[in-house]
């Protein structure tokens, strides 16, 4: 299946009639289309609306409903954690590369050296996301 | 060198200056941002200078890491990270970890 690969809200373009389009084609790829489906989940995409799991803006459960409705594929939030975890991983790995173009002078930049210190509240996250996998809570 | 201001003291001055005063003359909203990751910048270095180095170390990491891979963590590995990744972030991020209460 193609995955569009940033797949969340500032990547949706909607007007008062729906949807317009999907910008930023630039990661697409072959892939498991529970990649971009867990993808908004990520807490960095809530910007601080954190009880709003899906992009800060909604609730996963209709938009999984509405998904199966469209795709005729049943994917439960159980089976997206693994997903979840993923991204909010390559998030993490994204801040510390951005950190390594000031560290190694490719861009001197403060706001690219401070991301390698702000990777720590997604590593937070991973693990708060492992521990409640583990009590199965999530 | 024992002397005052000390490291934490000079960076809470400089941090001090730039927010008390050098912010009010920035118009530029780029530079208005950049002068704000700089000011929290230097709150990162004060706090870092101030703390008691509560994150575990390289070698206890590594250890970790290590058992983690190899399929056979020991069973408080995810308790001691989670402490370890907040001991960070109250350097980095104080306020992050208010969402988790």
């Amino acid at each position: 299946m193609v995955s569009h690969g940033d797949f969340r809200v500032g990547n949706v373009v909607v007007s008062e009639q729906g949807l317009v389009c999907l910008l930023d084609w630039e990661l697409a790829h072959l892939g498991d289309p529970r990649e971009d489906l867990a993808w908004p989940f990520v807490r960095a995409w809530r910007f601080g609306a954190d009880e709003r799991r899906l992009g800060g803006v909604g609730d996963p459960e209709p938009y999984l409903d509405r998904y199966g409705q469209l795709t005729g594929r049943e994917i439960s939030l159980g089976e997206l954690l693994w997903w979840e975890v993923l991204g909010n991983a390559r998030w993490a790995v994204g801040a510390l590369r951005q950190s390594r173009r000031h560290l190694r002078a490719e861009e001197r930049s403060v706001e690219l050296a401070v991301l390698g210190r702000l990777a720590a509240e997604v590593e937070y996250e991973l693990l708060d996301l492992i521990e409640k996998a583990e009590r199965g809570e999530a | 060198m024992g002397d005052r201001p000390t490291p934490a003291e000079l960076a809470e001055a400089v941090r001090e200056f730039l927010e008390r005063e050098m912010l009010a003359s920035v118009n530029d909203q780029r530079l208005r941002f950049r002068t704000l990751v700089a000011i929290n910048a230097l709150g990162i270095l004060q706090r870092e200078l101030e703390s008691r180095g509560e994150d575990l170390g390289g070698a206890e990491l590594e250890e970790l890491a290590r058992r983690i891979r190899a399929g056979d963590p020991p069973p408080d590995a995810l308790r001691r990270l989670k402490e370890h990744v907040a001991a960070k972030l109250r350097v980095a991020s104080p306020r992050y970890l208010d969402r988790y209460s």
